[in-house]
């Protein structure tokens, strides 16, 4: 039967371009170039070179769009084991066709696409991914998926940025054989994990990513300057270090100098760079001369204050309350 | 370095507490029986147990903010100089003044009620910049319900402080024995003083039952039969002014309850359908020689000669504890309480208690006791009926009262036809002169011979 579809491609197709061409001189250039495209894509399909088969039929599709070509773009992908991709083609066709009122697929390719999709659905593999955080962005055979549904679909999407699953816990629909699943988040490893799927197979896949350390580098003016990090020396200025992400007290200290003490939070992956900015040590206050004249006075002030509290702060003695222990708070 | 040491030695030597502000350590006194104190047994009755002090500033008529204070007190705290309290005051300062008030609350209430308080307003002297003026305020019992001094006529005060108070001295408190000896069917009531009235025990009793007024009685020593006059007892008495039982017990006519019969079978029940003029005869006729006892003296033993509701204390009574509720048969379906009646029982009043186990209708003396105070028979005092606060029953203090005013009688004590709360020493219910009634019966009294 697809024998039969793939060889009726070529006088159908010629019926329904030369159909266009007289329409409009403009778009008869196009039509013509389409047209040609199209006969290309049967004749490379027909010698059974699907990947230039579909170049054809892709372009020809690009200059003037048609169910029909689309229907065998689909068939294109579906022989380069594409599944994925075949499935959603086969659908755009059948919309396409449905946008015409079904005049430009004809009723036995429209059944042969929904048969041939379904055909797919019954080999797609199903895999349950977990991942540790909905924040990574995850990407297979580096392609992004494609939400259809409650389903993330590989293999649909070109090549680029991996999509943001919507929960933690997701079922991915991918074409059988081997790929490469790859999750990337800021400040964690990325993983990259190689996966082959049987036909029709259903299986899950945990992921779990690793934080990054943060690497620190810390300098200060003074060259001896050492360096402490949570109280503990980690060595002189510049130090560079790799630490767990986390909460740290850093220490610069040196001597002569005012000790520069501050906490940093190290996030993954970070690379923090920290100068520590050293101002020299002042006089120690005990060797200046006001410090003993201001303590003098100070004390005496202490005196005086210490007197005249114990003499405002006399307390009246509670009242006698009699033997029945009351008094009358007539004032 | 010296003049340092000298100023540290007179700082140290400094008290960091002022002389005391000037004050007056006001010091109660009294003569009232009071409860004696933690722990110990009352020997006497216990007329007062609340003191209150209220201390007005100069120009004012409404104690000052806080300046009213209650106190329970006891024997122990006055005689021992205790019960005080301090009254501070602007120094030199004339015009306040203390209302002192030492009342009577137990099973009566909080709030100090006129006719149980004995009140005194007192002028506090004025008091210098520091130091204490003691002062010492009298209550006595004579005065009960009769203050002295008013905000703005305050009696002076008495300079000074007790060392030993005078509580429980009262001489009328003091429980007097019997001199004479009792006869084989008596029971010596000394005598003492008690509160006569109780507005705890005032009940919806009907007209005139109401006993919420209070005054202070002093009772003699006499001598009360220790049984309700029986049928036997009475028997070869002028029978005038007794109704003789039918010898029906259908239970039609309210004298099918009457229990005089000329049967020697009925003796022992309690004689009742009797009049006021029958049972008084009957006491002072020549065989008994005696009189019926006054009201007061019938609520003293009536309270336990200690004031409490019932003859055996505070806590209502259940049936079989005294003979009460045993009506609601025939004429008194509607009309009597029968929670304590059998359903096939005729009711009526029973044969006097002669075994005390059976009831707690008992008060016990010495090794004597008298029975059915409480309930079986209400019974004639000799009084004349007054309501409260009429002449006979102002407040204050009465020796031996007795009421003779007037034609109407009463009756003390409940019956087998009232409820429980006829049972009360308090309750009094009146009734005609010539009432001959079947809850109503005689028990006869005589005083002790004057030593």
């Amino acid at each position: 039967m697809m024998k039969a579809l793939t060889i009726g491609w070529l006088m159908l197709a010629l019926t329904l371009f030369v159909a266009s061409a007289r329409a409009d001189d403009a778009a008869t250039d196009t039509t013509e170039r389409a047209r040609a495209d199209f006969v290309r894509g049967v004749d490379l399909a027909g010698k059974g070179l699907w990947g230039e088969a579909l170049g054809a039929f892709e372009q020809s599709a690009k200059l003037r769009p048609h169910a029909l070509t689309t229907y065998n773009v689909a068939t294109c992908q579906r022989a380069l084991g594409e599944y994925t991709r075949a499935r959603a083609t086969y659908t755009n066709a059948l919309d396409e066709d449905a946008r015409t009122g079904g005049a430009e697929l004809p009723a036995s390719y429209a059944e042969e696409a929904k048969t041939r999709r379904a055909d797919i659905d019954a080999l797609l593999a199903h895999v349950n991914i977990t991942l540790d955080s909905v924040e990574a962005t995850l990407t297979i055979d580096g392609r992004p998926l494609v939400v259809e549904g409650s389903l993330l679909v590989a293999g649909i999407a070109a090549a680029g940025a991996g999509t943001s699953p919507p929960t933690a816990h997701f079922e991915v629909l991918a074409d059988p054989g081997a790929h490469v699943i790859t999750v990337t988040r800021k400040g964690f490893a990325t993983i990259a994990v190689n996966r082959t799927f049987l036909p029709a197979s259903r299986g899950a896949l945990d992921l779990v990513m690793d934080r990054l350390p943060a690497t620190l580098r810390v300098s200060a003016p003074q060259a001896d300057a050492i360096v402490k990090l949570n109280g503990r020396d980690i060595g002189v200025v510049p130090v560079d270090t790799t630490r767990p992400a986390g909460n740290y007290t850093l220490e610069v200290v040196a001597s002569g100098f005012v000790p520069y003490r501050t906490n940093l939070v190290l996030l993954p992956g970070q690379e923090a760079n920290l100068r520590a900015p050293l101002s020299p040590q002042p006089p120690a206050i005990t060797k200046r001369w006001w410090f003993w004249a201001g303590a003098g006075v100070l004390a005496a002030v202490v005196v005086g204050v210490g007197v005249g509290v114990f003499y405002a702060t006399r307390t009246t003695p509670p009242p006698d309350g009699g033997g029945l222990g009351w008094s009358a708070p007539t004032h | 370095m010296k003049r340092v040491f000298v100023i540290a030695a007179f700082v140290c030597a400094c008290s960091h507490e002022l002389p005391l502000p000037g004050q007056v350590l006001l010091v109660v006194d009294t003569d009232a029986l009071l409860a004696p104190g933690a722990g110990q047994t009352p020997t006497h009755a216990i007329l007062f147990d609340m003191l209150s002090v209220d201390v007005f500033v100069p120009g004012d008529d409404d104690p000052c903010s806080g300046c009213s204070q209650q106190f329970s007190i006891d024997e122990a705290t006055v005689n021992q100089g205790h019960a005080s309290v301090g009254i501070p005051a602007q120094s030199g300062v004339s015009g306040y003044r203390a209302r002192i008030r030492l009342y009577h609350t137990t099973k009566v209430g909080v709030e100090s009620k006129p006719d149980s308080t004995i009140e005194t307003v007192v002028a506090l002297p004025p008091v210098d910049d520091t130091g204490e003026i003691a002062i010492t305020v009298f209550l006595a019992t004579d005065d009960v319900a009769n203050p002295s001094g008013t905000l703005d006529a305050p009696v002076a005060a008495t300079l000074g402080a007790i060392t030993n108070g005078h509580a429980g001295t009262w001489p009328g408190g003091a429980v007097v024995p019997c001199t004479d000896t009792p006869s084989d069917d008596e029971v010596c009531i000394p005598g003492g003083a008690f509160w006569m009235g109780n507005p705890a025990a005032s009940f919806a009793g009907g007209a005139g039952t109401a006993t919420d007024a209070q005054r202070i009685v002093v009772v003699s020593p006499f001598f009360l039969e220790a049984y309700e006059t029986t049928v036997a007892d009475f028997r070869g008495q002028p029978v005038s002014g007794v109704v003789a039982w039918t010898g029906s017990t259908e239970g039609t006519d309210p004298t099918d309850w009457c229990t005089y019969s000329s049967s020697k079978s009925r003796d022992a029940l309690p004689l009742n359908c009797i009049s006021w003029q029958a049972a008084s005869s009957y006491c002072h006729s020549p065989q008994k020689g005696k009189m019926l006892p006054t009201e007061a003296q019938l609520e003293f033993v009536e309270g336990g000669m200690r004031n409490t509701l019932y003859v055996w204390g505070d806590d209502d009574p259940a049936c079989g504890d005294a003979a009460f509720g045993l009506s609601g048969f025939g004429v008194w379906f509607d009309s009597g309480h029968s929670e304590c009646r059998l359903p096939s029982s005729f009711g009526g009043p029973l044969a006097p208690h002669r075994a005390p186990a059976r009831s707690r209708d008992v008060l016990t003396i010495g090794d004597r006791a008298v029975y059915d105070l409480a309930g079986n028979l209400a019974e004639w005092p000799s009084d004349a009926y007054e309501p409260q606060g009429y002449d006979c029953w102002t407040s204050g203090v009465l020796h031996d009262p007795e009421c003779t005013t007037g034609t109407a009688r009463l009756v003390r004590g409940g019956s087998w036809v009232s409820g429980a709360e006829n049972l009360r020493a308090a309750a009094r219910v009146p009734r005609g002169n010539g009432d001959a009634a079947p809850d109503v019966g005689v028990r006869c009294a005589r005083p002790d011979k004057a030593p």
